[in-house]
């Protein structure tokens, strides 16, 4: 398999350093630390958005550190959580006296790296908490929510806390703002190939030319079912129809899309992808607030897409439509 | 090491024989974690390992037990991170912690340090016996010394045997808990990764001690470890 790449172990580190030098404007790294925050970080008196989690979905997480939205981002090795000295040490770094909100997938690794971290902040008077953002609705079933996975919806969420953290919001006030975005996102997505992690140079699971999987997750986690590749428009219908029906929404009510890249699926297919689904969302009766298409969480070089709905109230709204500025993220 | 118990130095040597076999065995451990998982379980052993021998390196010669597991434990939870590093970081970080003030590790210290090693991952993890997890192994090898074991030696043979074969039952076990855990019965027929990897390390130290102990310079070295096993 033919990479870009110098060492292959060396992956992760080496993107965050590229970042960086590409995007000064936006963000810095720490010191000697797998980490960005924005350039001008600490801000006082406002709540820190912190994210993070294993690397290898680019431009999640770093891409999306700037203005409005999050303020730091800590990354691990490829598909990783990154252990609790750096976040740790990120937290101090972005902590404006404000408290420190912590934003990532769920995952069990993330997890207890995240909390270890958090432990060692909050033994030093630094305010802390969690927001495990769970909108894989094909990696449990709805009335175990908080067992699901995060994936393309970590963007909504983060972009709701961030603008939330913009207005001056208290750490209670950002949090609540995390977890309504969280509560009302629902993703599922469809990989085509599989990736190949840089350091062992291989793909993580085998799948047929003619075969696709529906609701795999972002690290080649088994989806809901193996199936024969269909068109596009047959895929739209059925991803469509589960989230709608996971999410349980009402005709007139308005919604934000995001239709993602995994990676490896060019920008044209997932238009041909949107094509179809808008018009499935105007026959729910939906109105679409703001839709997004591109590869916002990715999953190395792996083929095949996720589709996101966010239900908006007037808050949500408010805060998805808030100007950002960050490298992978700008809207005016 | 002396007839009573691992010292600090034996101790270091054991943890780099663990190094070298677990470097030894990347390929096997990616083999094992792509049937459950994304594959790299391998690599990421061996990252935790070459930074645990980075930093032994680098440690005063007169470091203690307590130090020697400590230092090793946030090393390795250092370079690798994900869960992996959080529980066996914290395994070896609690281990040193249970160690502190003992200056060799005998039968009895051994039973306290892989008490404290179940303790640190039930409480990080809070994955319970049957789970599929590293702690079957752990939970194995700390059952088997209940009765008595004879001597450090023996004690640390019979905790690897049994750590092995309680990696091998993670076979017939659905996962409970981490990301493998959303796979249902797809995992059946396959050890949990980190479980293998704990019985290496064991097994690593048992054949490690073997060598030191015999005058003859260790004819036996490292070959099941080294071969693959039966797992």
């Amino acid at each position: 398999m033919k990479k870009l790449l110098n060492n292959p172990n060396n992956a992760a580190r080496e993107a965050i350093e590229g970042l960086a030098l590409a995007y000064p404007q936006y963000l810095r790294q720490l010191e000697r630390l797998q980490a960005v925050v924005r350039k001008d970080a600490p801000f006082l008196g406002k709540v820190a958005v912190l994210t993070g989690g294993g690397s290898g979905h680019d431009p999640m997480f770093p891409g999306y550190v700037g203005q409005g939205m999050a303020d730091a981002s800590v990354a691990g090795n490829i598909f990783a959580s990154p252990p609790p000295a750096p976040i740790y040490q990120t937290g101090k770094a972005v902590h404006g006296g404000a408290g420190v909100l912590f934003l990532y997938g769920n995952y069990s690794g993330d997890v207890l790296n995240f909390d270890m971290a958090a432990e060692m902040l909050t033994s030093e008077d630094v305010p802390i908490m969690t927001m495990k953002v769970a909108d894989d609705i094909a990696s449990a079933p709805l009335e175990s929510r908080q067992d699901r996975r995060g994936i393309a919806g970590d963007l909504f969420v983060i972009k709701a806390a961030s603008a939330r953290a913009e207005e001056r919001a208290t750490l209670e006030e950002v949090a609540a703002a995390a977890e309504k975005a969280n509560l009302n996102t629902r993703t599922i997505g469809v990989a085509l190939s599989s990736c190949i992690i840089p350091a062992s140079g291989r793909p993580i699971f085998e799948i047929g030319d003619n075969e696709m999987e529906v609701g795999m997750g972002v690290h080649g986690e088994q989806g809901i079912s193996r199936q024969s590749m269909m068109k596009a428009d047959q895929l739209a219908a059925d991803m469509v129809h589960r989230l709608l029906a996971d999410l349980n929404i009402n005709s007139g009510e308005e919604v934000a899309v995001l239709v993602n890249g995994l990676g490896a699926t060019p920008q044209s297919e997932l238009l041909v992808m949107y094509r179809a689904i808008h018009p499935l969302l105007k026959k729910a009766r939906l109105e679409i607030c703001r839709s997004y298409v591109g590869n916002y969480v990715t999953s190395l070089d792996m083929a095949g897409c996720s589709v996101t709905l966010m239900r908006l109230d007037t808050e949500l709204k408010r805060l998805l439509l808030a100007p950002a500025e960050s490298p992978a993220f700008i809207q005016v | 090491m002396n007839s009573n118990g691992i010292d600090p130095r034996t101790l270091r040597r054991c943890l780099e024989a663990a190094a070298t076999v677990i470097v030894a065995n990347e390929p096997r451990l990616n083999a094992l974690d792509s049937a459950i998982g994304d594959g790299d379980h391998g690599i990421t052993m061996r990252t935790g390992f070459e930074a645990v021998r980075e930093k032994l390196a680098g440690l005063a010669d007169d470091a203690g037990l307590d130090k020697v597991f400590k230092e090793a434990g946030m090393a390795f939870m250092g370079a690798t991170g994900g869960a992996i590093g959080a529980l066996l970081g914290g395994m070896l970080t609690a281990g040193g912690t249970a160690l502190l003030g003992r200056t060799e590790i005998g039968v009895d210290e051994f039973r306290l340090l892989l008490r404290a090693m179940e303790t640190s991952l039930i409480r990080m993890g809070k994955a319970k016996p049957g789970d599929k997890t590293i702690l079957d192994a752990v939970h194995a090898a700390g059952e088997a010394l209940e009765g008595s074991p004879g001597d450090i030696l023996e004690a640390v043979s019979t905790a690897a045997q049994a750590a092995a074969a309680g990696a091998q039952t993670t076979s017939n076990m659905l996962c409970a808990k981490g990301r493998a855990s959303r796979l249902g019965e797809r995992v059946l027929g396959h050890p949990d990764p980190g479980a293998v990897s704990f019985s290496l390390i064991l097994q690593a130290f048992a054949e490690c001690l073997q060598k030191e102990a015999s005058s003859c310079g260790g004819s036996k070295e490292g070959t099941s470890a080294l071969g693959g096993g039966s797992i």
